[in-house]
């Protein structure tokens, strides 16, 4: 394992349909109020709740960077220029020279709205596309790093991480493998997802997004409910002062090895990717003092999960899942969360499992009401995707 | 400077089912006579999973169980770092195509194999294997990014990592956005010390930016590698089918600094 944790993380943000920033998140944790409203995308005939970010259509990537203009990049843009993040990767730009700074994203579908949109406007089934349609600029996987890459000014390693919803979890290891092997001095992680026909259309096919407000982990609940998120976080080594805003302590990632759509009925791989990031922190059980559950509301997730958790933590870890404030954002869920996570750290809150009526008597973890205000120390974080792809982070208090 | 070694290769593309017939290529200076890529059903999948594979999947689980079962290990021990530009060009087009519909339905099966993880999800449920998998792309530089992580998961993991890059030709109409020359798939598997099956080893360096790619000593790879990503591995295949000159090669670019890699047998 590499020897450079714990990681500081001097910098974050993210952009929700909770509003621009950290202080959007933190209000809406305190006054439980969500941000999912019912769907009202073009294209959308049946009924489904997402978590849409306001503000895109009037906010354009433009001048030297305008072919990587799309919603996806769009939402980038807004979050780097929220809570002083470009100016913080700039400051690390200067101190350590643009290629000692990495980027490593996350995202599940980057900008494949705007290849939709070109599919549209096609004249014929047998058409070509129109010229205007920029893939590798927008629809392309790799087309959010390299717009977040360029619009920093960072020349470090640039990868893009697409394991469905654990893409912007995974990416914090990238960047402690990075940073451990003197590849950079810092590196910008996170992710973007973007609301779009496909996801809605095929979670909706997989009967996993609910035509109702998400409820996780409740009784009555039936599915997820889709938002889109951008969020990024600053992490350094190197000389870095081991206190910033928060510690990475340690991350684990693991495989179900079952389904490609559905997690392993016993948890397997959760289970081992909690307890791998124990591990890599040198933690016991006993050190986290709050869950951020995946808990997306779909039948199976929420009572696998729970499996796990219990089987690893027992029934008294204050957990939760966030979900029903911002939505299952799919590739930006594992920073979404683990800003979540940190906004926790920060302002000294759990947040509870926001539209929970009736705990799921077959879910016997502590999941919480409503938002708890307590000492926090360390927060764990789950991220799951399809594929059965596991990853979860652990941040901490600098001491 | 890392160092690993690498005990297992698998290579697909258009002519070559095999390292066997790679070597043989490289040998001889020319590609075989057939144009024809193969894309089998993966031998380690379930009737099921293997039905539903997409078709990008099988070239990259066909080379992944090729460099999987020359290092003789169990997928059981393995963590996976596959990289691609294009996961799977059919599926993308066929549902992007479906939701152009009065009533779009994009089956379970497309959307499923319509991630970017696709082929790693598969291959971790052919091989059993719990371990880390990511799938990851850096555009031109998938392979270069691919090689770097899997150097640094094998150190940090303790346990051996299989390496898979491939990318396959867009269908119509994606296919003049992002044109390529042909599908190409090849696989490595990397461990942390030399043991029985150790082909050679392997060093890894960040160096300067000025420093220029490699490009492969054979005239015939030369359409391929210019015109695929994945393909961008060829040079270290070369060489490590003992051709094509001695020394380091920059096998891509990690941001602006060159990957440059050293064999040693």
């Amino acid at each position: 394992m590499s020897a450079m944790l714990p990681l500081p993380v001097t910098a974050y943000t993210a952009v929700t349909c909770l509003g621009a920033g950290v202080g959007a998140i933190a209000e809406a944790l305190k006054s439980e109020r969500g941000g999912l409203t019912p769907c009202d995308l073009r294209g959308v005939e049946f009924s489904t709740w997402t978590g849409r970010v306001a503000g895109i259509e009037d906010r354009p990537v433009s001048g030297r960077l305008a072919r990587y203009d799309c919603r996806n990049n769009r939402l980038a843009q807004m979050a780097l220029n929220t809570d002083g993040f470009a100016e913080a990767v700039g400051d690390c730009i200067g101190e350590y020279g643009a290629a000692r700074v990495g980027v490593v994203l996350g995202t599940s579908t980057s900008g494949v709205a705007e290849g939709e949109r070109a599919f549209q406007a096609r004249s014929g089934s047998g058409g070509r596309l129109p010229d205007w349609f920029e893939f590798r600029h927008t629809h392309d996987i790799h087309a959010l790093s390299s717009f977040v890459a360029e619009y920093l000014g960072a020349q470090g390693p640039c990868l893009t991480v697409s394991t469905a919803c654990s893409s912007s979890a995974k990416v914090f290891a990238d960047a402690a493998q990075l940073i451990g092997h003197g590849v950079c001095d810092a590196v910008v992680v996170g992710g973007v997802d973007s609301l779009c026909l496909l996801t809605l259309f095929g979670f909706r096919a997989l009967e996993l997004t609910s035509p109702d407000l998400c409820r996780p982990n409740d009784s009555g609940r039936s599915g997820m409910s889709i938002g889109e998120a951008a969020g990024f976080a600053l992490l350094r080594g190197g000389d870095a002062p081991r206190t910033g805003l928060a510690l990475l302590e340690g991350y684990g990632e693991s495989s179900d090895a079952h389904h490609m759509s559905s997690p392993h009925p016993e948890g397997v791989g959760a289970y081992m990717a909690m307890k791998a990031a124990l591990d890599a922190a040198a933690l016991e059980a006993a050190d986290i003092d709050y869950l951020n559950l995946h808990g997306t509301g779909s039948h199976i997730n929420d009572v696998v999960e729970a499996k796990a958790v219990m089987r690893l933590f027992g029934p008294d870890l204050p957990c939760s899942s966030t979900k029903g404030w911002t939505g299952h954002t799919l590739g930006a869920a594992g920073i979404t969360e683990a800003v979540i996570s940190l906004v926790a750290l920060r302002e000294g809150i759990m947040p509870g499992n926001l539209n929970l009526r009736k705990l799921d008597p077959e879910i016997g973890t502590a999941v919480l009401g409503a938002t708890v205000v307590a000492p926090v120390r360390r927060v764990l974080s789950n991220s799951f995707g399809f594929g059965g792809n596991n990853c979860s982070l652990i941040f901490g208090r600098p001491a | 400077m890392m160092r690993v070694t690498i005990s297992g290769i698998g290579v697909a593309a258009p002519g070559i089912a095999d390292w066997t017939q790679a070597r043989a290529a490289i040998a001889r200076g020319r590609a075989g006579d057939s144009t024809e890529t193969i894309f089998p059903p993966p031998v380690i999948l379930g009737g099921a999973e293997r039905r539903r594979s997409p078709h990008s999947g099988r070239l990259a689980l066909h080379v992944a169980e090729q460099a999987r079962a020359m290092a003789g290990l169990d997928g059981q021990e393995i963590a996976a770092v596959f990289g691609s530009n294009t996961a799977d060009g059919a599926v993308t087009v066929r549902t992007l195509e479906t939701l152009t519909d009065e009533a779009p339905y994009v089956s379970p099966t497309d959307f499923h194999n319509s991630v970017h993880n696709t082929a790693v999800g598969y291959w971790a449920i052919g091989a059993g294997s719990h371990q880390p998998a990511t799938s990851i792309s850096a555009g031109d530089d998938t392979f270069a990014a691919s090689l770097l992580k899997a150097a640094m998961q094998t150190l940090d993991g303790g346990r051996p990592v299989l390496m898979c890059v491939y990318d396959i030709p867009f269908p119509d109409p994606l296919r003049d956005k992002l044109p390529m020359s042909g599908p190409f798939g090849a696989a490595l598997v990397f461990e942390a010390g030399r043991g029985e099956r150790t082909i050679a080893g392997i060093s890894l360096e960040i160096a300067g930016a000025d420093a220029p790619l490699t490009r492969p000593a054979g005239a015939h790879w030369r359409a391929l590698f210019d015109g695929n990503p994945a393909a961008r591995c060829i040079p270290l295949l070369e060489r490590l089918a003992g051709a094509g000159g001695e020394g380091p090669l920059v096998v891509g670019y990690v941001g602006a600094s060159a990957l440059s890699v050293r064999l040693s047998q």
